[in-house]
């Protein structure tokens, strides 16, 4: 750029004219001042009005005395000598006065002395300490001493005249050279206030030019950041809907590999089943994961507020977790504080998550030793703390914790395997529930993760979960199942077959409703999204039927038991909520369930 | 005795005691005539030595463009001569000896100018710009110090007409 603002140098260069100009202007008003006062006395006592007086006194004199040569009365002396004494006076005026500048003229000096002289001579007769006495000789010598002064004065009054002249023309010109002077340095002056005024609006436009590049660059980075969380966002998404998409057919797998499993198979075949089975149940955690995650990103998960016991909460987690554990020789403990509060509000879904892939975690990579959880609680928190024994990590290690697909050592996540989604996971629904996580770790030694998780307590619910076995079902029930998606209705009537019931389909909301009341149904098995009519409009309008449609057993179908709320399905009137993988075992204790509380209508009955 | 009348004429109602103004005995140094009160000649008052030392007198020191730096100026008043004529014009019309006259108002008093009749102690001859010499104090009062009030600085003072 070669447009820069102006350095200090050539500002201190016009600040200095400035200065100087501004003092050379102070000088110059104060000389013209010094003029204007000497000119001020011009009209009081001036030069001219002096000398002029002393013309008029001196011929007031002379005609005194031409009257006393002609009358002569003594009386009239006073008179002379008072015209006199004035006389006097006028050249005492002149001799002293401060401002004649007669000490400069030799004539005006040679002329006062001339006529100090006269007095001089004068005052011998006519002075103040002589007698006054008529003296015509006297008279005689005064109009001849008077004679000789004539031209003296006359010279004198023409002298001032012509000083005046010259000091006013003198003042004159003065005056208008100031006056230009004066003119040129305000018109300097003028000239350095338009350069101050360009220089400033100069500076203004730098400024506003630099302020409009900051402004386009921020515009830019705002852009550039808009565009790469879009194409960050895109990707999530994408990833999301791919991990929905294949969800769906790996249900069905899980189901198929399930069913499969019931059957008489050979050592092998049967050895090939479990594998099958528990790769894809690794393959459907890992979509879970995914979709958890991107949900979480944009914010869609919500958590539920509803009462759970945080001991059976924990002992279910130290179920699930103790065959890992025993499969690892590991020794997993549990050790309960006492006073622990009895119910809280709050997820147990999302608790049990992060619960399980906490312990998961430690499990997973503790080779050998104890994963011990130590769970305790004061008046503001629920504490949770895992240690293992395992192989810990290093500083730069448990930084990159907590980070997307990042485990803390890629030869580790070589070896251990999983997607590295889990603990961020944890970490957002840790954040959610405005709890807090903190890991300790040593290479080599051990980690230990705390989980501080607020404490909300609350009444135990009203209706305590029946934990009843159920008897088997032994009755062959007609079961409507709606599904959209052929592959899931496939899987479930053969499940449904393999328990021995009977089914039909429906493949939305809308058909469903209008078999249901074409023909009678002991159970509904309906799934949460559906074209043309949902689950839950359907099972509305189902209940709104009123009659014996009030007590159809209806069991939600949620392919997304994580996202999809229990308490909604509940809420549009369903009685049970199953969620995919539908597994044999599950599938069977649900009907046991809901077709023994719920009694069987008499049309039923009457049929057995 | 005189002196004692003199002041009693003062402190009590001058007017009905006009005809008490002792008439000057010496040479006149000051006529006043015109919107007076007081008179002892004709129509005027006519002030010599003697009327005016019955006046106070009041010093002024001052820098002046007659006389070159700091001089102390005495005689009365020019506010008590005034009153002692029982003045009661606006306009003041001052003459001196060389018939120069100059018109001032009577509100000028207020500066408390003088007739001086001694410069530093010595009386002023008519040669020396006497015998009164009205001084206004220039130094005390600086915006005096312009033309006009230089011109209003009669010199060879003979007689004020009130008007």
């Amino acid at each position: 750029m070669s447009k820069k603002p102006l350095g200090k140098g050539p500002l201190s260069i016009i600040a200095a004219a400035v200065l100087l100009m501004i003092i050379s202007m102070m000088l110059m008003l104060n000389r013209q001042y010094d003029i204007l006062e000497k000119s001020s006395r011009i009209g009081a006592d001036n030069d001219i009005w002096v000398y002029a007086q002393l013309g008029y006194e001196y011929y007031r004199l002379s005609d005194q005395v031409e009257r006393l040569l002609v009358d002569e009365d003594a009386l009239q002396m006073k008179n002379l000598r008072m015209r006199y004494d004035i006389f006097v006076s006028r050249v005492d005026v002149i001799a002293k006065a401060p401002y004649a500048n007669h000490a400069t003229n030799p004539q005006i000096q040679n002329n006062l002395d001339a006529l100090q002289k006269f007095i001089a001579e004068t005052d011998r007769y006519l002075g103040p300490d002589v007698p006054l006495k008529y003296h015509r000789q006297d008279l005689i010598t005064l109009r001849m001493a008077l004679d000789q002064q004539q031209d003296i004065i006359l010279n004198m009054i023409q002298f001032a005249k012509d000083d005046t002249l010259r000091s006013a023309e003198h003042y004159a010109k003065t005056l208008s050279e100031q006056s230009k002077t004066i003119t040129s340095l305000v018109l300097l002056q003028l000239g350095l206030t338009l350069a101050f005024s360009l220089l400033l609006y100069r500076q203004n436009r730098l400024e506003h030019l630099r302020s409009d590049e900051l402004e386009d660059l921020n515009l830019a980075l705002a852009g550039a950041t808009q565009r790469a969380e879009l194409a960050n966002q895109s990707k999530s998404i994408f990833l999301a809907n791919m991990s929905h998409e294949i969800r769906t057919p790996m249900n069905a797998v899980l189901g198929m590999l399930d069913l499969l499993s019931t059957m008489s198979l050979s050592e092998p075949q049967n050895d090939y089943v479990i594998t099958a089975r528990s790769s894809a149940q690794h393959l459907l955690a890992l979509l879970n994961d995914i979709l958890d995650l991107s949900r979480l990103e944009t914010g869609q998960i919500e958590l539920e507020k509803t009462p759970y016991s945080p001991q059976q909460l924990l002992r279910e987690c130290m179920r699930l977790m103790r065959m890992r554990a025993n499969e690892k020789n590991i020794h997993l403990t549990l050790a309960l504080a006492d006073h622990l509060p009895q119910w809280q509000l709050g997820d147990i879904v999302r608790m049990r998550q992060i619960l399980l892939n906490l312990l998961g975690n430690a499990i997973k990579f503790t080779e050998k030793g104890e994963v011990a959880l130590c769970v305790s609680s004061n008046k503001d928190d629920l504490i949770f703390i895992i240690n293992d024994t395992g192989i810990g990590m290093t500083p730069e290690g448990l930084s990159r914790l907590f980070k997307r697909f990042q485990q803390a050592d890629k030869h580790i996540a070589r070896h251990y395997g999983g997607s590295g989604l889990g603990l961020e996971i944890s970490l957002t629904l840790i954040e959610l529930m405005h709890g807090h996580i903190d890991v300790q770790s040593q290479f080599g030694v051990g980690s230990q993760f705390t989980v501080l998780i607020p404490r909300i307590d609350c009444d135990p619910p009203p209706v305590a979960a029946p934990s009843t076995q159920y008897a088997p079902q032994t009755a062959r029930l007609n079961i409507l199942a709606a599904d959209d998606n052929p592959v899931n209705l496939k899987v479930l009537s053969a499940m449904l077959k393999q328990l021995g019931h009977q089914v039909e389909f429906a493949i939305d909301g809308a058909e469903a409703l209008a078999k249901v009341q074409a023909k009678h149904y002991d159970l509904v098995l309906m799934d949460g999204h559906m074209p043309v009519m949902d689950g839950l409009e359907a099972t509305r309008q189902i209940r709104r039927l009123g009659g014996d449609y009030a007590a159809l057993p209806i069991i939600a179908l949620s392919a997304d038991a994580l996202a999809e709320s229990r308490s909604q399905f509940l809420a549009a009137g369903m009685n049970d909520f199953l969620a995919k993988p539908i597994l044999l075992k599950t599938l069977e204790h649900i009907i046991n369930k809901n077709c023994q509380t719920a009694p069987a209508s008499p049309v039923k009955i009457d049929g057995h | 005795m005189i002196r004692a009348l003199v002041l009693a004429s003062l402190l009590f109602s001058p007017i009905s005691h006009a005809a008490n103004i002792e008439p000057a005995q010496g040479p006149a140094v000051l006529t006043m005539s015109g919107h007076i009160s007081q008179y002892n000649q004709g129509n005027t008052l006519v002030f010599d030595d003697a009327l005016l030392n019955q006046l106070p007198q009041k010093s002024i020191r001052t820098r002046s463009p007659w006389y070159s730096g700091v001089h102390t100026f005495t005689g009365p008043l020019l506010s008590d001569v005034l009153k002692r004529a029982g003045s009661k014009g606006q306009q003041l019309h001052l003459k001196a000896i060389n018939d120069y006259t100059i018109v001032m108002p009577s509100s000028d008093t207020q500066f408390e100018p003088i007739l001086a009749r001694k410069i530093d102690g010595k009386a002023f001859s008519t040669r020396d710009k006497g015998p009164l010499f009205l001084i206004f104090p220039f130094d005390q009062y600086t915006h005096l110090q312009n033309r006009t009030y230089f011109s209003r600085s009669v010199w060879q003072l003979i007689a004020i007409k009130v008007e």
